[in-house]
């Protein structure tokens, strides 16, 4: 019985030194895991930093098309948010948002060019990326109010489909607003779509102007750090304020407000434009 | 000289390669302006719009073989591998389409949606094409496989009776649809096309979350969420139209209609003799979002209808719809509903001196629908229950039958590939009144993209339906009448023009008979074969519709103890229409053919001294037909700015031919003599205005 007990005794001292290196080589290689693990951690962050960094130029990319005008850039910003969401890597719903905001800008670009084909590719690509954000992030409003500026391209090429389509640019911006009402995008898209659209269905440069008027002052307390947010469209809610008033005749505002918007982006074509053509109005009257 | 030397070095430093090629698509070979990217050295390009594109790439640092994947929104992403040097053939597919956003039935869709593949109609034209009276009803009988006449509102579906259609109306099954129902004909329904979202028509193979119906059905949607508040009033010869449309912010929204009609200035102004009618129809409807994924909906319908002629002739009919429903997001893609609703019908017709009949049809129902939407599958299943009582006083005989129908089905919507959805199904119901209760309805249809804006499906199904309550109270060894569909009918879906071409067959058993002991059975048969032509085209300044639906189709049923012709067989009939789209107006001209459906003809009188009146003496059963239907319509709106609003002015003329359509024959007392009972819409002028505001 003794004898026994000893025996079993002997085995387990025996065996203490082998449970304890295995023990040892254990926690060993959990910390080598763990360590191979923080090295990953750090490679997604480099990883990231590299893609906010090439979000960043293609953001930029895409200004400068804006400024100058030029279709080519704004392609060539396109290929870029094209590459980044073909990567997969960020947030696929933001991606698809800002190769959609590229083909508005080449869609605007086609149309006031005449380019009744290439505005028209551009349209339906840019909503069929909007369907994607707005499936994948119902609450992000902005995408809500881009699908239904694009709905008014798609009238302003077929005006056949005024009627069923113009109910749902309604819808669309509502939409828009009630997910995120103090959105200074919203608004401004909301302010250029009412711009253009005749006072008999709803539009014109009064009603344009409460939005466009909401938009610059909620640009002016907007402040965006995140380089994946979107942050267009200070400058743009100045231009087009001033060319509300401009279709008001009312100079002297207009004025003000274009130099304003040239004062936030110097390059800004859009603006250039307006004032001169201000200048030649007026030395008309 | 430093300088060129500096550009020598440059160019062999960065000698530069190109790899370029073509996209097409796969099946239509059109070329796409798909993206493109380079994993090593990582760059991309996009291809121009025929498809060609050009890559050029540093030729130190891309090895003989490369991955490029290429892509575009709406495609399945591709990754080829390729040699340097070849020029690249690449070819896209579509990506797949999600199980539910394909029609696999034999459908036809009335909405704004895409991507259904289907024959359409969208809202607008249930105002603007000619001769539909802004009715859904109505412009249901431009859809293939509706053999109706212009005339009387109710769908003959394929062959079918009218009563052969089951009706729904945001979840709630209709009994009575029609403003005025009538033995023979039914006229406007009760479905205002200012609340409508969408509805669809299905001919056949429709699916087993409907019941009760042998040919068809048509499902009806209310509008649901209202972002911005709409609205608009209406004024025309014919009274008055109403319609609101309110967000409640994130409550949910509020939308209600009114309308009022009076035939006294349609009369008056087309020099028409005959009865004066009078209706009132009210809708409401309250859309609640307790939170994101429960939402009630609460709606009541009043529809009342008063027709007198002269004094001689009274009929008013009224209608009570009220219904409650909860939808609920159960889980991301299960979502659940339960309706529960009540009808009260009331119908009376009141002749001076020979007749005074009364019906109250009520109805109790609920129904509870739930569906999963797993991508590849789509599973719907319910079950329905509904009580009806119904009294009938007949001068001073009074009936009364009441009984509980119980139905419960099961779907799977499902995609066996990319280009082939297959719908299997099954519905059982019973009810109470009849001995043997229980029936069983299996159906199937499958679709096949054949390209991507071409389809083909087939559909085969079982269908039952109860018919009459008082003949089932008769006889409780009935069974419910029956009906098999095998329908084929391909689709070409594009842009501009939708096609539609079908072949169908639809065997009728258990028909209810009645021998002349009066005795009824399930001895009665029948069927209906036939084929449909649709095309319609939408350009940028008109569209054109012509639809074209032959019919051949027999039936012993009722009376008739033999199979003989049906009375429901439309061999031929046509509709052409051509709308012209010009600044913010229409005009719309349309033309339907009609050939005539058989009658059986009195060839005699006997004199019955006994009860000293006059028997008829009737030749056999639908040997001869009623001369053909024709019709012209004519129609346009203008939208104007008067006062810096928005008014929309429209009108229309009913039958400008005047083409004199007999629908019926009547005879006198003594069937001394024959009366030809004509169509009501003889030619008249419609003008009215509409005022949107929003």
């Amino acid at each position: 019985m003794d004898n026994q007990k000893e025996r079993r005794h002997q085995i387990l001292m025996a065996m203490t030194p082998l449970i304890v290196s295995v023990l040892i080589l254990g926690i060993c290689l959990l910390a080598l895991a763990l360590d191979q693990n923080s090295q990953e951690t750090s490679l997604q962050a480099g990883k990231n930093s590299k893609f906010t960094q090439e979000l960043k130029e293609a953001k930029a990319k895409l200004q400068m098309g804006l400024n100058t005008w030029n279709p080519e850039t704004l392609k060539a910003a396109r290929d870029l948010f094209l590459k980044l969401l073909l990567k997969g890597s960020g947030n696929q719903a933001y991606l698809s948002y800002y190769i959609a905001l590229t083909d508005y800008r080449l869609a605007t670009f086609y149309l006031s060019s005449n380019n009744k084909e290439e505005a028209e590719r551009f349209i339906t690509e840019g909503q069929r990326y909007l369907e994607k954000t707005m499936e994948a992030e119902p609450t992000f409003g902005e995408s809500f109010a881009l699908y239904a500026y694009l709905l008014g391209y798609e009238i302003a090429l077929s005006p056949e489909k005024g009627m069923t389509l113009g109910f749902k640019i309604f819808e669309y911006f509502a939409k828009a607003s009630e997910i995120d009402p103090d959105n200074p995008r919203i608004n401004l898209l909301q302010g250029i779509s009412l711009l253009y659209t005749p006072e008999e269905y709803g539009g014109g440069a009064d009603k344009s102007i409460e939005f466009l008027r909401k938009s610059v002052s909620l640009f002016e307390k907007e402040n965006i750090q995140d380089p994946l947010k979107p942050s267009w469209g200070r400058e743009e809610a100045y231009t087009f304020l001033g060319s509300a008033y401009k279709q008001k005749k009312e100079y002297e505002k207009a004025r003000e407000l274009l130099k304003k918007a040239l004062e936030i982006n110097p390059d800004f074509g859009l603006a250039k434009r307006e004032l001169s053509a201000i200048e030649k109005e007026a030395k008309v009257k | 000289m430093l300088l060129l030397s500096f550009f020598a070095y440059h160019l062999q430093a960065q000698e530069t390669f190109i790899i370029q090629g073509k996209v097409v698509d796969k099946e239509t070979k059109e070329p796409l302006p798909a993206y493109l990217m380079l994993e090593e050295p990582e760059t991309g390009c996009t291809a121009d719009n025929s498809g060609y594109f050009k890559l050029s790439v540093e030729l130190q640092k891309i090895p003989q073989k490369f991955k490029l994947q290429v892509w575009l929104i709406g495609y399945k992403k591709k990754e080829i591998e390729a040699r340097l040097g070849e020029f690249l053939s690449i070819e896209l597919e579509l990506e797949p389409i999600p199980s539910h956003e394909i029609v696999v039935t034999a459908d036809s869709v009335v909405s704004d949606e895409r991507n259904l593949k289907t024959v359409t109609m969208n809202k607008m034209d249930v105002y603007t094409l000619p001769g539909t009276a802004a009715d859904p009803v109505y412009t249901s009988h431009i859809l293939p496989g509706v053999n109706s006449l212009p005339d009387a509102s109710s769908l003959l579906i394929r062959g079918g009776a009218p009563d052969e259609v089951g009706y729904f109306f945001d979840g709630v099954e209709v009994r009575h649809p029609f403003l005025s129902e009538s033995l023979h004909e039914s006229y406007f329904s009760i479905f205002d096309n200012q609340v409508i979202e969408n509805f669809n028509v299905s001919t056949s193979g429709f699916s087993p979350k409907y019941g009760d119906a042998l040919s068809g059905v048509m499902d009806i949607t209310a509008k649901d969420a209202i972002f911005k508040g709409e609205g608009g009033i209406g004024l025309s010869i014919l009274g008055l139209n109403s319609y609101l449309g309110l967000p409640l912010k994130n409550l949910g929204s509020f939308i209600a209609s009114y309308n009022r009609g009076y035939s006294y200035l349609l009369t008056k102004i087309n020099n028409r003799k005959g009865g004066e009618f009078q209706t009132e129809n009210a809708f409401a409807k309250l859309n609640l979002n307790l939170d994101k994924s429960n939402q009630i909906r609460i709606y009541g319908l009043f529809d009342d209808y008063l027709y007198s002629e002269k004094g001689e002739l009274n009929a008013d009919s009224e209608n009570k719809i009220a219904a409650i429903s909860w939808t609920s997001a159960l889980a991301r893609n299960l979502v659940a509903k339960a309706t529960f609703s009540g009808i009260d019908y009331n119908v009376s017709y009141d002749s001076q001196d020979s007749f005074s009949i009364r019906q109250r049809d009520g109805i109790l129902q609920a129904r509870l629908d739930a569906l999963i939407d797993l991508e590849r599958h789509f599973l719907e299943f319910g079950a329905d229950i509904q009580r009806r009582k119904i009294d009938l006083t007949m001068d001073s005989e009074q009936h009364q039958v009441q009984g509980t129908r119980l139905g419960a089905y099961i779907s799977d919507k499902f995609r066996v590939s990319d280009k082939l959805f297959v719908n299997l199904g099954a519905r059982i119901f019973s009810i109470g009144l009849l001995e043997k209760k229980l029936s069983f309805d299996p159906r199937a249809s499958l679709a096949s993209l054949l390209t991507k804006d071409d389809i083909l499906r087939f559909s085969v199904g079982a269908y039952h339906q109860l018919g009459d309550y008082f003949i089932l109270k008769r006889n409780p060894e009935l069974r419910p009448k029956a009906a098999v569909h095998y329908a084929l009918s391909y689709d070409r879906i594009k842009r501009e023009t939708e096609l539609r071409a079908t072949l169908y067959d639809k065997e009728y058993r258990k028909l209810f008979f009645e021998d002349a002991q009066g005795t009824v059975s399930n001895e009665g048969c029948g069927y209906a074969r036939g084929a449909e032509f649709f095309i319609k085209k939408k350009k940028k300044r008109y569209d054109f519709i012509f639809v074209y639906n032959f019919l051949r189709s027999e039936r012993k049923e009722n009376d008739v103890g033999v199979l003989s012709d049906s009375p429901y067989e439309i061999a031929h009939s046509l509709t052409g229409i051509l709308k012209w789209k010009f600044h913010n107006g229409s005009l719309g001209l349309r033309y339907s053919f009609a050939s005539g459906r058989p009658f059986t003809p009195l060839v005699g009188r006997e004199w019955d001294s006994e009860s000293e009146t006059y028997f008829p003496v009737w030749g056999e059963p639908n040997s001869q037909r009623y001369p053909s239907y024709e019709r012209m319509d004519l129609n346009g709106s203008k939208s104007l700015n008067f006062l810096k609003r928005l008014v929309v002015v429209y009108f229309g003329i009913t039958n400008v031919l005047n083409n004199k359509n007999i629908l019926r024959y009547e005879y006198s007392d003594d069937y001394a003599s024959r009366k030809d009972q004509q169509s009501i819409f003889g030619r008249s002028i419609f003008v009215g205005i509409y005022l949107p505001f929003f």
